[in-house]
């Protein structure tokens, strides 16, 4: 029987590739106890989020229409959304779309292939992450909007 | 198993079709190098010992030796020739050396009438009479050697070769009328023009083998126009002495042109090592150089010595031609000009043979340099889509087997079951990506192998519906529309075409939505062929084709990039991203098909999404009358 002990979190999933959703859903529901909710691409994404409201998501990069970096910094841009942990998948390698990835603001940037258990690594990094920076993220917007209220 | 891809050797130009006799003598059972190399040696000293022979004797037994030895050149190439026709199949290299012998036995016929009018008590025939006897020589022999499959297989038409040449010979024609022509009717000369016509002509094919062979002849003849070109060069010399001493109204016996009948017979013999060069087993090197490499490597001589031996073979026929012009300067005689002249002429020509050979080189370099570069394009390509193909099931697979191992019996039965299953089917996925990859080489060198027959394309259509593979799509979420009359049928194979159709139909359900139409027709078109691919045999002025077509209502594929679609694993970068699977196979193998049936296959597109894209598949029909009643037979025994 699966234990039913479960974490408390709710993870939000959004890939266009139903092999991975079933894939990543039972890893995080069986290794890391999560609640997983899934979403088909970028649009549907933004609408489950904040019908849910996760406790973190899992986006991957390549996506028809909104792919995962403007889904990225769609979120990042809503104070509403801005402090959620968001960790990023994605099949290229190089450096630089891991920084990319970085810079456009997720907490974790994974690679594929990536194992069930790396996953739930991640997700669980993220949250923590995402507790400690939250303040400074929202500090840092709210003088942005200052810094531009005092131009005008 | 024949190559469908073109070369050089005439054997494999043979298609599989039913009794051919020549099929059994498709090796070229011709001397091996070391005879022809001793036949050449041959020559050249039969060629030196009657230069030193006329040079000797007198002005009347020289025209008579001189003769006979052009007759004995021409006579061996005759032979070559005609044993050169013999080994090939009838098409349009067998015609071309078929017009090439006929030119020569014409001259040997020529030349035995002006000895023998000569000899006799009628004297020697005026050069009008002798231009009208040789006229047949030039004419058949510049059509065959222009009938030659001269150019290469990078789709250079003949038809802009014969231009250039054209251009060509009208600005040499051009200038010989301003330089030689010209100055003499102002002083009042009446001329025999088939006396000038001569030069003029041997001067045109010269330039003609110089850029035929410039513009890229197939490697295995290239050694044969390089002789070509010593032949017209040789007779240009030749010609212009006999012209210019039957010019009216020039002083003549005295004044003569050293050595044009050694330098005509060494002409002769040269057109006889032409064809010889062909029946050498084991072909030249791909220049018109290959000799001389293989000179080089039998004497183990270095690389810089063969450039050096080049420019000295390029340049000593001009450091000749210039001693010559000094040599008239010197012993100035009314009329000089005219010899002069045309000495000039030829030292020009060689210096521009020159400047192509070094041009050409560089265009070569230029396209390898392109085409190597978009191999590593292509390569690339292929790395990204199998990339993009691999991660997902080695990531399902991986992910199940870490977290069936993790977890082992904390997982309920039906669960682990689930798991297991989808970990399998990636297993497969993977498989089948692999496993495509390899069909790829299968593909092409199998393509071409198969008899043709009659095939129904309804009956065909039918068993490649059932035989979509159900994960790149379900047929019954569209809607299906076929119009294909039940009794048409194409000219081809069974399994190959049910092939093409599965993976147009398959494209159409992937790259469209459910509940959209399909439509798949089919009728016969009718076009006119497209290519004359060989001369020998009647070919039906238009054929008949069946087009078919696949119509969906997806997408639609932007116009930038359908020159891509039908190359090995491409994809297009929208599908890249999405979660349609595909290996970037089906295209190409449509057209590897498609073309190895006789047929193409295309496509039409907006780009718009919803106006979708048209496939186009155009084969052969079946051939009407007798012979489609004897390929029945063959089909069906």
């Amino acid at each position: 029987m699966i234990s039913t002990a479960k974490s408390g979190y709710t993870v939000l999933i959004v890939d266009d590739d139903p092999n991975l959703i079933e894939l990543l859903t039972d890893g995080l529901e069986l290794l890391g106890h999560f609640e997983v909710i899934s979403a088909e691409d970028g649009i549907q994404g933004l609408e489950r989020y904040f019908e849910v409201r996760p406790d973190c998501m899992v986006i991957d990069v390549m996506m028809p229409g909104l792919d995962g970096y403007q889904l990225v910094k769609a979120l990042r841009g809503d104070p509403d959304s801005a402090d959620t942990p968001l960790v990023m998948l994605t099949a290229m390698a190089q450096d630089k779309n891991r920084f990319a990835g970085l810079a456009s603001g997720a907490d974790q940037y994974l690679i594929k292939p990536v194992t069930p258990r790396q996953l739930v690594e991640a997700v669980h990094q993220a949250i923590a992450i995402g507790e400690a920076e939250r303040q400074e993220r929202l500090l840092a917007l709210v003088q942005e909007v200052e810094d531009v209220a005092a131009d005008e | 198993m024949l190559s469908s891809s073109m070369s050089s050797d005439p054997s494999s130009r043979l298609s599989p079709g039913p009794q051919n006799p020549s099929l059994q003598k498709t090796r070229r059972a011709g001397l091996s190098g070391g005879g022809f190399w001793r036949l050449a040696a041959l020559l050249l000293v039969l060629t030196v010992v009657l230069a030193v022979v006329l040079a000797v004797s007198s002005p009347s037994e020289q025209a008579v030796i001189g003769k006979i030895g052009r007759i004995a050149g021409m006579g061996i190439a005759a032979i070559c020739c005609v044993s050169m026709s013999r080994r090939l199949v009838p098409g349009r290299e067998r015609l071309a050396w078929n017009l090439v012998a006929l030119a020569v036995v014409g001259y040997v016929i020529a030349e035995l009438i002006i000895l023998l009018l000569s000899l006799s008590s009628l004297g020697a025939p005026i050069p009008a009479v002798a231009a009208v006897l040789s006229a047949p020589f030039y004419v058949l022999g510049a059509t065959g050697v222009l009938l030659f499959p001269a150019v290469q297989t990078t789709g250079l038409k003949l038809v802009y070769v014969v231009l250039e040449v054209c251009i060509v010979v009208g600005a040499l024609l051009g200038l010989g009328f301003v330089f030689v022509l010209v100055p003499r009717l102002a002083e009042g000369l009446s001329i025999d023009y088939g006396v000038i016509v001569i030069p003029v002509v041997d001067a045109a094919a010269g330039l003609a083998f110089i850029v035929l062979l410039a513009r890229g002849v197939q490697p295995s003849y290239r050694p044969v126009f390089f002789w070509l070109i010593c032949t017209a060069i040789c007779f240009l010399y030749g010609d212009s002495a006999a012209s210019y001493l039957a010019l009216p109204g020039l002083s003549s016996s005295s004044s003569r042109l050293p050595f044009s009948d050694a330098v005509w017979t060494a002409g002769a013999l040269a057109i006889a090592l032409a064809p010889l060069s062909l029946l050498v087993r084991g072909g030249a090197s791909g220049s018109a150089w290959g000799w001389l490499d293989r000179l080089f490597t039998r004497f183990k001589l270095p690389e810089r010595l063969q450039w050096a031996g080049q420019l000295v073979l390029l340049a000593s026929p001009a450091a000749v031609l210039f001693a010559l012009i000094i040599y008239a300067i010197a012993r100035p005689e009314p009329g000089a000009a005219l010899p002069l002249a045309i000495i000039a002429l030829v030292v020009v020509l060689l210096i521009i043979v020159r400047q192509v050979f070094t041009v050409r080189d560089l265009i070569h370099s230029q396209v390898a340099v392109a085409r190597a570069q978009q191999l590593e394009a292509l390569k690339d390509q292929f790395i990204t889509s199998v990339n993009h193909e691999l991660r997902t099931p080695m990531m399902t697979m991986q992910g199940y087997i870490e977290l069936l191992s993790d977890l082992q019996e904390q997982v309920d039965p039906r669960k682990r079951a689930q798991m297991l299953d989808r970990a399998r089917r990636a297993n497969a996925a993977l498989v089948h990506l692999l496993q495509s990859i390899l069909d790829v080489r299968r593909i092409d060198q199998e393509a071409g192998d198969f008899v043709p027959q009659v095939v129904n394309v309804y009956t065909t259509a039918q068993t490649a519906l059932t035989l979509i593979d159900p994960r790149e799509g379900n047929i019954a979420e569209r809607r299906l529309i076929m119009h294909i009359p039940e009794d048409l049928a194409i000219w081809g194979e069974a399994v190959r075409l049910q092939q093409m159709l599965t993976n147009l139909i398959t494209n159409a359900i992937k790259y469209s939505a459910p509940g959209t139409t399909i439509r798949v027709a089919a009728q016969v078109v009718a076009e006119k062929a497209p290519r004359l691919r060989s001369w020998g045999k009647s070919d039906i002025q238009r054929r008949q084709m069946v087009e078919i077509t696949v119509q969906d209502e997806g997408l639609g594929i932007p116009p930038e990039q359908i020159p891509l679609l039908f190359h090995r694993f491409v994809r297009l970068p929208r599908d890249m991203s999405s979660r349609v699977h595909g290996n970037g196979l089906g295209l190409y193998l449509c057209r590897v098909f498609a073309e190895a049936l006789g047929g193409t296959v295309w496509v039409e597109s907006t780009g718009v999404p919803g106006e979708g894209s048209t496939f186009h598949l155009r084969l052969p029909a079946p051939p009407v009358g007798p012979v489609r009643s004897l390929a029945e037979q063959l089909a069906y025994g």
